[in-house]
């Protein structure tokens, strides 16, 4: 005979259908979006990493001041086990936006058309298919170069340009203002070569694998070019010694291995963290969602004690109980989380891959199924789902049937009432009894508008962030220019003031590796207005609080040139945020360095150096660039932040929903019985929905420390030890201010629902059920 | 030996200064078949006594031993397999599924039985046939009570313990009632043991067992039972 009690479930379903179909679409909601998410992530990896392999990236690139002789480069090939390859560039800047130009390679990072074809005449060329979207160029567009006119053959993916970051130093990719161009050697031999960088990439002969193997054959190139380049040096020197003019030195102006080479990592890095983080949002969503099913079950249990108390009196066993009260929340869950991956690997593949497109140049994906997503998004919130709620009403109904023939199925002892002084008003003590009396649901709820508050600040915090390091950065600038020079060369202006500087690296064990300027600063700085102590040096306020340093600490710092550490004493913060940096006095700085007493590199100036000659400039760093990266940043984010905040209004929404229905629900008989004594609705949802509007609003507010606290930590143990760069952190009060409005304005929808439903209920439920 | 032997059966409730002693030492016998009822004023321990010869509560001292069994001896999961085949439980208050229909409540405790009656008969029986589809808030108190029994009789159980269960019925409604437990004892052969504070329905029983301050005052049998129709209170 089947359990007649099975019978239930569709009355029940068809009674209670709010509750299932809030749980069913939360669920829907959150599958939809990990698995969506995880799906696209997973093809755009395997596309990603296919494509590095198959398309022979470089294991890294460097670049000198001026060509060096073949044998030189034979050597250091030769010596480090690897092929060079030429892979010289110019880069054109157009309306401030920056065209790197290659030609195109069929041994080292062969491109991947995507669309079009590749360059076949002079006056063609293949861009990265970013620059499709980014500036709404297509096939067939004439873009001006250098005073050429160039027709776009194609669209394509570079393996060694995944992200387009301009320089390795740069916080985030720059997708709208930096693109990649390709062109044919005879069209790419048509442009001036004074602007042309020379540029090599390398491969090794055998293939590193691991990171230690890959830094270890980075090195031994970097060793072998660095005898290679003092021998070099050593005989120009010696030339010129002897008096032979128009000699320059050979200097690496570049060297990057790719395993530090952000454009072509970052993207897999990117996806790699968010696959791991979004996996960790869902586990977290669906316990929430477990405590809240399980509150729910545990208000059927009380409503239905004496039932329960009789059937397990007359034999039916705990077993039977827990499974019966576990079937439709668990359905609901499961054809929710069913429903999910299926608009998850459909619809919300493509939206997600779309947002992949929008940030990183891909090639073409492939899609196909993914059995660890699929595990990752149904097998593990499943038993996290069934563990928690078996495990709660297993607790539940361990209590003797007697006990809940009595309805004593809070598990503990009867409590005495509270005491509340007569001094407070009766309707403050009914809703002060309310609160103590629905505590579970109160708590669960608090602890469901914190994760909700939390979702919905990490989509607001962003864009006020952003603007707050770009005012930061134009606020903390040393100087409205910064020239950096390739040899010192003496300026007329007047108000150009010197200073040298080097670029090291960190060496923090669980970070990820930083570019840190080391400035030396002249005596009596017009620019730096504090005095730098005797042996010690100032460090910029990003690097104390991301590395968390102090005064007295000593900063070790790497040159991989020099496989040299350089340590600094911490006499202070300097408030500069454009970039971590360490300014110590010029003398100290050529010293320590092995530079003669009166050198130095580049100048700050409030104008533009004129005087100087041009290519002997090697980069001008202005402050409107140097904030500029927080709007390329926001670019970055904007697509996802939109869907991220408004996710986490319908998680407050559908979770309050949920929770004050059952409050509702849990006092029926009480609320009929003040009906029938002669309150009306209103003054009924004056005491009922007023207790919970205390508890959503004061949750919201709680929630400000609570997340604040949360997102730091996120930051503190997430954020900076997987980003190089620094974001400080600084969530605008006007996003709490946001959030807190967004909670109470979608609070009052809930409201309304809960007083219609207060309406409904009717006198007689009092008189029915009065046991 | 009798089908339900209770011996010394002790139980307090409360602690310290709240400790109130239930059951003092009772001892009982009830043979097999027989319509019991249990007599008393409230507090003196009749419900008490009922749940743990049902094996819903403890006794501090003492044992119940039905038909050779010591339910003390047995664990949570024993006993209530131990329940499900041998006992029905009626209450006072119905505890019906809201949402299942009268034919569909009988058929929970159908359910629980290898070897249960027959729906169909047992609802004629019960006068409920034609109310089998109504769900319970359409039903008058007294179908609902019959629906509660009908649950408890349909698994044809050993015994039938019911705790008041004419307490939230009008007079004719509880004759009704009374009635059919009489029918179902006589035509099934279980034995049942009701608890009421109601003296007249000494009258119906086989065995009377009185209690007062947590002990068996008096404990006699009825030389003959007197039929429900024929007392009245």
């Amino acid at each position: 005979m089947k359990n007649p009690m099975n019978k239930r479930f569709f009355r029940e379903l068809k009674s209670d259908l709010g509750k299932y179909l809030v749980i069913f679409l939360f669920i829907v909601m959150v599958v939809s979006v990990v698995s969506g998410f995880l799906a696209a992530n997973a093809d755009v990896a395997d596309s990603y990493y296919g494509n590095l392999k198959n398309n022979r990236v470089e294991n890294g690139h460097l670049s000198f001041n001026i060509r060096p002789d073949d044998e030189i480069m034979k050597a250091v090939a030769e010596k480090a086990d690897i092929v060079f390859y030429p892979a010289d560039y110019f880069e054109e800047t157009n309306n401030g936006r920056t065209l790197r130009v290659y030609t195109v390679s069929d041994s080292v990072n062969i491109p991947e058309v995507f669309e079009g074809r590749l360059p076949e005449r002079n006056d063609e060329i293949v861009l990265d298919n970013l620059q499709s979207e980014a500036h709404g160029l297509k096939i067939g567009d004439r873009i001006p170069v250098d005073g050429h006119e160039l027709t776009i053959a194609g669209f394509v993916a570079l393996p060694n340009y995944r992200a387009l970051f301009k320089d390795n130093a740069d916080l985030m990719f720059d997708k709208d203002s930096f693109g990649i161009g390709l062109m044919t050697e005879e069209g790419f031999e048509a442009f001036s070569s004074e602007h042309v960088t020379v540029n090599y990439a390398w491969r090794y002969n055998t293939e590193a694998e691991t990171d230690k193997e890959k830094r270890d054959a980075s090195e031994k190139v970097l060793n072998a070019l660095r005898d290679e380049l003092t021998e070099a040096n050593t005989a120009i020197y010696m030339r010129a010694m002897a008096g032979e003019q128009g000699l320059t030195m050979l200097e690496v102006t570049d060297f990057l291995s790719d395993y530090e080479n952000k454009a072509i990592n970052f993207a897999g890095e990117d996806m790699n963290g968010d696959s791991a983080a979004i996996s960790m949002f869902l586990y977290i969503v669906v316990a929430v969602l477990a405590f809240i099913v399980a509150v729910t079950t545990i208000n059927t249990l009380t409503k239905e004690a004496s039932v329960i108390g009789t059937l397990r009196a007359s034999g039916y066993t705990r077993g039977e109980m827990v499974r019966h009260y576990s079937v439709l929340p668990l359905c609901s869950f499961l054809i929710g989380m069913a429903v999910g991956n299926i608009i998850g690997y459909t619809w919300m593949r493509d939206f997600m891959m779309s947002i992949y497109r929008s940030m990183y140049s891909l090639g073409n994906v492939h899609v196909s199924w993914n059995r660890e997503a699929f595990l990752k998004t149904t097998l593990i919130p499943t038993i996290i789902m069934i563990v928690i709620n078996f495990a709660i009403l297993i607790w539940k109904l361990r209590i003797r049937p007697l006990s809940f023939l009595r309805r004593e199925i809070s598990g503990s002892k009867k409590k005495r009432a509270m005491r509340l002084s007569p001094k407070i008003p009766f309707t403050w003590r009914f809703r002060i009894r309310i609160i103590f009396q629905n505590m579970s649901n109160y708590v669960t709820m608090m602890v469901g508008v914190v994760l909700a508050g939390a979702i919905i600040i990490f989509g607001l915090m962003f864009q006020p962030l952003l603007n707050e390091v770009s005012r930061r950065i134009m606020d903390t600038t040393i100087s409205r220019y910064q020239y950096l020079l390739k040899t010192p060369e003496e300026a007329s202006e007047s108000g150009a003031e010197r200073f040298a500087i080097t670029s090291l690296e960190t060496a923090r064990e669980g970070y990820k590796t930083d570019e840190v300027s080391v400035y030396g600063i002249v005596k009596d700085s017009s620019y730096i207005d504090r005095e730098i102590p005797e042996g010690k040096a100032l460090v910029s306020n990003g690097f104390m609080d991301k590395y968390s340093l102090k005064e007295g600490d000593t900063v070790s710092l790497y040159d991989k040139y020099s496989d040299k550490y350089y340590d600094f004493t911490v006499a202070g913060d300097y408030p500069y945020e454009a970039s971590l940096a360490v300014f110590v006095k010029i003398d100290e700085f050529n010293s320590t360095f092995g530079k003669t007493p009166d050198y130095y590199s580049g100048y700050f100036s409030e104008e533009k150096l004129e005087s100087l000659t041009t290519s002997n400039i090697y980069m001008v760093l202005d402050s409107e660039t140097m904030s500029g990266f927080a709007d390329q940043l926001w670019k970055s984010f904007a697509d996802f932040m939109g869907p991220v905040r408004w996710f986490g209004v319908i998680m407050f929404v559908l979770m309050v929903y949920l929770l004050a229905k059952q409050v509702i629900e849990r006092n029926a008989v009480s609320i009929s019985m003040t009906k029938i004594l002669g309150f009306t609705p209103g003054e009924i949802g004056g005491l009922y929905i007023v207790s919970t509007s205390i508890v959503v609003i004061g949750s919201l507010f709680l929630a400000i420390p609570l997340v604040d606290r949360l997102m730091r930590l996120i930051f503190r143990t997430y954020l900076y030890k997987r980003m190089s760069g620094y974001l400080p952190y600084c969530i605008s009060n006007n996003c709490y201010i946001n959030m807190v409005l967004l909670g109470i304005g979608s609070y009052i929808a809930v409201a309304a629902l809960q007083l219609l439903k207060i309406r409904r209920i009717e006198k007689s439920e009092a008189l029915k059920t009065i046991e | 030996m009798s089908f339900v032997e209770i011996k010394n059966v002790k139980k307090h409730y409360g602690e310290g200064e709240a400790r109130t002693a239930v059951l003092t030492g009772v001892d009982l016998s009830i043979e097999k078949g027989e319509l019991c009822v249990l007599l008393g004023p409230s507090g003196s321990g009749k419900s008490t006594l009922l749940n743990i010869i049902g094996g819903i509560d403890d006794a501090d001292e003492g044992y119940v031993m039905i038909d050779n069994e010591k339910t003390a001896d047995m664990n949570e999961k024993r006993l209530t397999q131990y329940r499900r085949n041998h006992l029905g439980y009626v209450f006072q208050l119905y505890n019906l599924i809201p949402n299942l229909t009268v034919r569909e409540n009988i058929e929970v405790g159908a359910y629980l039985s290898k070897k249960p009656l027959e729906v169909d008969s047992l609802l004629k029986t019960l006068g409920l046939y034609e109310h089998r589809n109504k769900l319970p808030n359409q039903l008058s108190g007294g179908q609902q009570q019959r629906t509660a029994i009908g649950r408890a009789v349909i698994k044809n159980p050993d015994i039938l313990l019911c705790d008041e269960p004419t307490g939230a019925l009008d007079y004719n409604t509880s004759k009704e009632i009374l009635t059919l437990l009489e029918r179902i004892n006589s035509e099934y052969g279980n034995t049942i043991i009701m608890v009421t504070h109601n003296d007249a329905l000494k009258h119906m029983a086989d065995r009377v067992v009185k209690l007062r301050d947590g002990r068996v005052h008096s404990n006699y049998l009825n030389e003959k039972r007197m039929p429900v129709s024929e007392i009245e209170w």
